[in-house]
């Protein structure tokens, strides 16, 4: 395994690579500024964002959020026992934390099922315009995380002559926690505070 | 960091989580209340990108970017809401 020594104290080597964490502050400044327009647009319509907030599910909203942070935690544990060879437990915890991407999906698409079968689609008011464009544009992350993770756990199978490196685990790590930290400022916004 | 502490990071994380689901299902909606649940999420963004994503351990400009995002999403929505 090539499984080299990366000081992580140097500013050009944080845990998963300056390119992917340039790539996750760039979306976490998108998310970011579509959350603040929707707060802002909130002010304008608040009966109609406080109404539609109470036709979401937030029960589907704290079961993914919690999904997504077991997720997490697999993919943590992953990445640690990576570091440690011991790659049966790296492998099973990658598997883990897939098949918490795959639930998250799961019970997205039946949340997104109803309301499309009670007709709040993307054109129903300003609130279910934002709910879609920033939750879809989540899921597309979540769906591009689990082919990524797809692609560890592939490079992962064959032991004899491992070519996945520590600086491609982590930086796939770093790209399915980055779903988190979006899920975890999309989710009080869309379905608690207004 | 070791397996028991990565566990109770999330242990840490499910708490919050349904404290924050609790507040805002319970209790009357006011200023305060959107205060605390977005506090709230910043602790839990903190927790996910310095324990899993092991920023703890990177240096401090990343640190410091990681704080300084989460100081301007916190009061720049705090400020228009």
């Amino acid at each position: 395994m090539e499984n080299t020594n990366i000081n992580h104290k140097n500013i050009f080597y944080p845990p998963g690579g300056i390119l992917m964490w340039i790539v996750i502050f760039l979306e976490l400044f998108t998310f970011g500024a579509a959350l603040i327009a929707m707060v802002i647009y909130s002010k304008e319509e608040p009966i109609v964002f406080h109404n539609s907030r109470l036709l979401l599910n937030t029960t589907y909203g704290v079961i993914n959020t919690l999904i997504l942070l077991t997720s997490g935690l697999f993919m943590a544990l992953s990445v640690l026992w990576f570091k440690k060879n011991n790659l049966k437990l790296a492998k099973w915890f990658l598997l883990l934390t897939m098949l918490g991407g795959c639930f998250f999906l799961g019970l997205k698409s039946i949340e997104y099922h109803s309301k499309i079968e009670a007709g709040l689609t993307i054109g129903y008011n300003t609130f279910f315009t934002f709910y879609w464009m920033l939750t879809l544009f989540h899921v597309i992350h979540v769906i591009v995380g689990l082919v990524i993770l797809l692609f560890i756990y592939t490079g992962l199978l064959n032991t004899i002559k491992l070519k996945t490196t520590l600086e491609d685990f982590e930086s796939s790590a770093a790209f399915w926690h980055m779903c988190d930290l979006i899920w975890l400022l999309l989710f009080p916004i869309i379905y608690l505070i207004f | 960091m070791k397996t028991k502490g990565f566990i109770a990071i999330w242990v840490v994380l499910i708490i919050i989580t349904l404290l924050a689901a609790f507040t805002a299902q319970t209790l009357v909606h006011s200023n305060f209340i959107i205060h605390v649940i977005l506090t709230f999420s910043a602790i839990k963004f903190l927790l996910v990108s310095f324990y899993f994503m092991e920023i703890k351990k990177a240096h401090a400009f990343w640190k410091a970017s990681l704080i300084i995002f989460v100081l301007i999403f916190l009061t720049t929505t705090l400020f228009v809401i």
